[in-house]
Parts: C-alpha cells; structure tokens; sequence
C-alpha cells in the first residue's frame, strides 16, 4: 500500500492539542498531539472509551467546543485549507454546507416546535439558496434516500412524532441535503436497538460505497468499526494510540491499548 | 445447573397491563402478556428484546416495584403475588436489584457507607460496629478500596459506582438478584470487570441470576439459557448456544443477525423486518411480528402462535419457519448482505 497523496486526504490533523481551561485559569489537557487524516471518499472510525477525546476532536473540527476549550498547538486542514485559521465567519462557509455533522441524540439535535420538514428545508434553503417548493422537493427525495416511509407526510409531523431511529433518518437528511464533502457522525446508533442501528449502518454505508461520501465515524463500539470502516483510528487519554486499515486494526494491532480494547470487545476474558 | 434442585424463582401467567386515559375513552397498553420463567439456583437467564419489548417492566413486576395486572410469582416456593404489602419486604430479602445506570440508583446524598448500610438497617438487628465491619467486607469482597466508604456515589467512577449497586445488592445474602442492564452505560474495558464480578460472586453464593440487556454479546457469553421477548410475550428460550446457533424465530433470527460483532471481514447474511416495533396500545390479534415478518402466512393473523418445541429445551413460536427451513425457499428470504 502506498502512502496517501496530501491531495486525497479531505482531512488532515497534524499534532493538535488543547484542554479546557477552568475558571481559576488551570489547564486540563483533553487532547494531546493527535495527528490522524481521513481520506477522500473512505468510512474512517475515530474509536475510544469515555474520555479518550474522541467528541472533543470531531467538534473541533467544525469550530463546535466552548469558549472554555483552548488550543495549544496544531492545525485541522480540511480539503487544503487550516480551519483554525477561520474565523467565525469564514467556518460558516464550511459549516453544513461542506462538512455535516450528525449527533448521538437525534431527537435532541432537532428542535421540538418546528415540523421536521421545515427544519431540512431552512437547511437547504439557506445553504442553496432554492425556492421554497424546490427545498420541499429535495427534502422529500432526500427523506426518501435515507429510508424514511411516506416521507412527504412524515414532513408534516414534528420530532417528538419520531421514533428515535426516524429521528436520526431525518438527522442524517438534514446532515446531506447539502451535499456536504464531509459528514462527521458522533455515536449516531448509540442508544438505538440493534436492529435499527443496523439499517442506519446500511444507509451509512451505502452513502459512503455508492456516492463516495468521505466519512468520519466517532463511535465506542468495535463491533460497528469492523462491520463498517476501511480505516481505524484509536484513541485513548487524549492520544492516538493506534491508526491503520480496519483489517490491520481489528487482525494485528500493534499497540497494547487497541489489543485489549479488542479483547475486552469480545469479553475474551470473561469466563462462562 | 442443577436441574433435580426446585427453581429459586418461577413466574407464571405474568401481566402488566397499563390504563390510558385520553380523549378516545379508556385504552390499554399491554406491556407483558402472560410470561412464564424459572431460575435454578447457580444460573443465569436473559431476558432480552428492544425497547417497548417489556423486558423491564417483568423485573419491575417481579420485584413488585411495580404491580403486576395477574399472574404469579414465587420466589423459593412464597407466592410473592399472595402475600399481603406489610410481608413483603421480608420476603423479598431473598431477591435483590441492581440497575442499569448507578448514577440515578444511588443516593447522591448518602455516602457509599450509608448505601450499604442501609439495607442492613432494614432488614437485621445489628449493632454499629458489627455494621460497620459488614460494610468493609462487602467493600472487600466487590474489589473497592475501604478508602471510599466516606464518598459520595458522584465522586465515583462509573465502575465503582456500578460495584457498589452490587454490594448493596449483595448486602442481605439474597438467592437471586434481578440485573436490569448492568453493564449497559459502561465502557467495554469495565463492562468486562463487573461480568467477571458478578460471575465469580454467583459460582461463591450460588446465585440465581435474571439478566435483563439489549447487548446480545454480553448475553452470548454470560447467560446460560435465553428467554427472547417481543412486544410482551416471549417469543423464543433455550440454551444460549442453542438459540444463538439455531435462532427459530424470525425476530431472534432478526436481532443476533443485527448485532455488531468485532470480527473483521465476518460477512453475514441479515435477516430484515419491515418498519419498527408496534405501538402496545390494544394490541392485534394473532402473532405479534406478523406486520413485520416476511414469513408471514394469513393463518399467522389468526391467533397467537403457541411455543412449540425446536430442539430438547428449545421452544420458539413460530409455526412457518420450521416448514419453511425445510423447504427449497430460502432464497426467497429477505436479507442484505453488508
């Protein structure tokens, strides 16, 4: 395997690292150093436990931490250009319209007293500047895309109408009503059964196979890394631990942390 | 297992049955239908199924945090059903709780000390020190350091907070403990801490163990027999490797083909259901996943598919997939390939 052209790569972190800063000014590190990158068109998974930052890193990416997180060090280059460099104006251009970001509560991400259908078609309204009846359009196709039934009416009902798996359909529509060139999912079928979580894995992967759609994946669950992912990048404390394909990764990891996650993921050491 | 010992506990005819008041009149949500299970001392059985499937409200009901519509309970032999409100706390010293999220079943305003001393206040007469040497055995014997007897449940990790759920548990020597998703908010490094605890405790006490959990991983490796629900019935039970090797309904076929394994490169064929779990409200006639099924047949919206047996100890109830397992149809299941 050769090494990636920079040119492939749509997202390229090199040594970042930051903390949160408390009110009396102390410094808590929450990531340390990490350098990662995320090719054009593939499925990466950024894999950790509670606390490893893996949440930290996908927001930082889209300007997202509070005020209270503080960089020391690094850059986030997507598709060529430093997006700590930009300043709040100059993230909006990226924000939603190239890079989408998907969250684990769906219900929660959506908000309660505007019909689904409107909130995806401010979206796309906004973004791509179409008529009312166009965005009505798109949304309807794009609801459609990602499996959601009678989409045209369920555009009429509200979040709290919505199973926590259409819920994250109608996440997942407004995520990609854009086109974005990237979509940063953060633990998008945490906390839904595990039937529904596989059809949003099929949609996830279907986006990524047929339309080339370069993602990233934040999630705990090896399980979902290995039945979804070309490339793995684990982490742990703030530090990546490990980076590799998920063959590589899952077969023959190198570092002690990955290999114990993996064990620990197939209750290897638990007896019967 | 010990199959010539009596069943610790044994639930039969289970039902919970919830009144809706709105504006169409009086409605009924049916959360569990009539189910039937027995633990023998020394095993573990999961209970498992999605939301909405009821798995929770039949701990609920057996423990009487909830009160059961009908059926029956009998913990060692006690009609627990029977028996007036005032016996029942010492009745059910025997069957212990432990929850899935430690932060909300712990008192935030009492010290780990005073959560494991309170059920011994409860339920013997004990003077303070004996308590006390009780607390730090139980301390002890979960893996915490006796250091963290002064704190408070927040200034825990998640872990510890969950080892402390099971010495309180553990506190009154009971003979089966009700686990509903124990492991289900921890990392997987700690999820694989407290199955070994819980483990290594039920081979010293001989504990009957009812393992309520979604995680179908989890309950591969630590149960010994499987009771599958869907919509308030159980629709599958067996022997864990029975039923995960042999899956004979469609639902179970459904969900251990659903369910993430971290393997790479394991192609798997899976089962698909149309749409989602239906609404418990007056429930339909016949068998519950008929509108979800692909096997469905019409004699499937007739009645409810009684258990029937798929192997020596292994019931499901479906009556078309064994016919159709034995046909040539096959390929015209239903199912992706990822």
């Amino acid at each position: 395997m050769t090494a990636p052209e920079p040119s492939d790569l749509i997202l390229d972190v090199k040594g970042y690292s930051g903390g949160f800063v408390s009110p009396a000014g102390r410094m808590k590190p929450v990531l340390d150093n990490v350098t990662f990158a995320a090719e054009r068109g593939k499925l990466t998974a950024l894999v950790g436990e509670t606390g490893s930052g893996k949440t930290a890193m996908a927001l930082s990416v889209l300007g997202l931490l509070p005020t209270s997180f503080r960089r020391t060090a690094g850059a986030i280059i997507y598709d060529g250009t430093d997006l700590l460099q930009q300043d709040e104006r100059g993230l909006r251009r990226f924000r939603g319209a190239q890079i989408s970001m998907v969250f684990q509560d769906a219900r929660g991400a959506l908000n309660p007293v505007f019909t689904v259908g409107k909130q995806i078609m401010d979206v796309c309204r906004l973004h791509r500047g179409v008529s009312k009846k166009e965005a009505a359009r798109m949304t309807e196709r794009m609801l459609d895309r990602v499996r959601v039934p009678e989409a045209r009416r369920r555009m009429q009902q509200y979040p709290h109408e919505f199973s926590g798996g259409m819920a994250q359909r109608a996440q997942l529509a407004m995520a990609l009503i854009c086109q974005p060139s990237l979509l940063l999912l953060d633990e998008p079928t945490t906390g839904l059964d595990v039937t529904i979580q596989a059809d949003i894995l099929d949609i996830i992967v279907d986006l990524n196979k047929n339309e080339g759609m370069s993602t990233l994946l934040i999630t705990h669950d090896l399980g979902v890394v290995a039945e979804t992912c070309d490339q793995v990048i684990v982490m742990q404390d703030g530090k990546v631990q490990e980076t590799g394909t998920c063959e590589q990764v899952m077969n023959k990891p190198v570092s002690v942390y990955a290999r114990q996650l993996i064990a620990d993921s197939r209750l290897e050491a638990v007896p019967r | 297992m010990n199959v010539l010992a009596d069943p610790v506990l044994s639930v039969s005819g289970l039902r919970k049955e919830f009144r809706l008041r709105g504006a169409g009149g009086v409605r009924t949500l049916t959360a569990v239908d009539g189910v039937d299970l027995e633990i023998y001392p020394g095993e573990t059985v999961a209970l498992v199924g999605e939301s909405g499937s009821g798995k929770s409200t039949v701990a609920r009901c057996i423990a009487r945090l909830s009160e059961p519509t009908g059926g029956e309970v009998r913990l060692a032999g006690v009609d627990l059903t029977a028996l007036p409100k005032k016996a029942l706390p010492r009745a059910y010293r025997d069957m212990q709780m432990v929850f899935q999220d430690p932060n909300s079943s712990l008192n935030p305003r009492m010290t780990v000390k005073q959560i494991l001393e309170e059920p011994l206040r409860l339920h013997f007469k004990l003077d303070r020190s004996t308590r006390t040497e009780r607390v730090r055995q139980l301390l002890g014997y979960v893996d915490l350091s006796e250091e963290l007897s002064p704190r408070y449940a927040r200034q825990l990790s998640g872990g510890q907070r969950q080892r402390v759920g099971i010495a309180r548990a553990l506190a009154v020597d009971p003979k089966v403990i009700l686990l509903d998703e124990p492991t289900a908010s921890l990392d997987v490094s700690v999820r694989g801490q407290i199955l070994r605890l819980l483990s290594r405790v039920q081979k010293e006490k001989r504990l009957a163990y009812l393992f309520i959990s979604h995680d179908l991983q989890v309950v591969r490796y630590f149960a010994d027999r499987v009771l599958v629900m869907y919509l308030g019935s159980i629709v599958e039970e067996g022997p864990t490797a029975s039923v995960f090797e042999h899956p004979s309904h469609p639902y179970t076929q459904a969900l251990i083909s659903s369910a993430p394994v971290a393997e790479y490169g394991r192609r798997k064929t899976r089962l698909l259901l149309s749409g989602e779990i239906p609404s418990p409200i007056d429930l339909p006639t016949g068998c519950r996943l008929a509108s979800r099924c692909p096997f469905v047949q019409p004699s499937c919206l007739l009645e409810v598919p009684p258990l029937l047996p798929s192997g020596a100890v292994h019931r499901a109830a479906c009556p078309v997939l064994s016919v159709i397992e034995n046909s040539d149809h096959e390929d015209e299941i239903p199912s992706v390939s990822r």
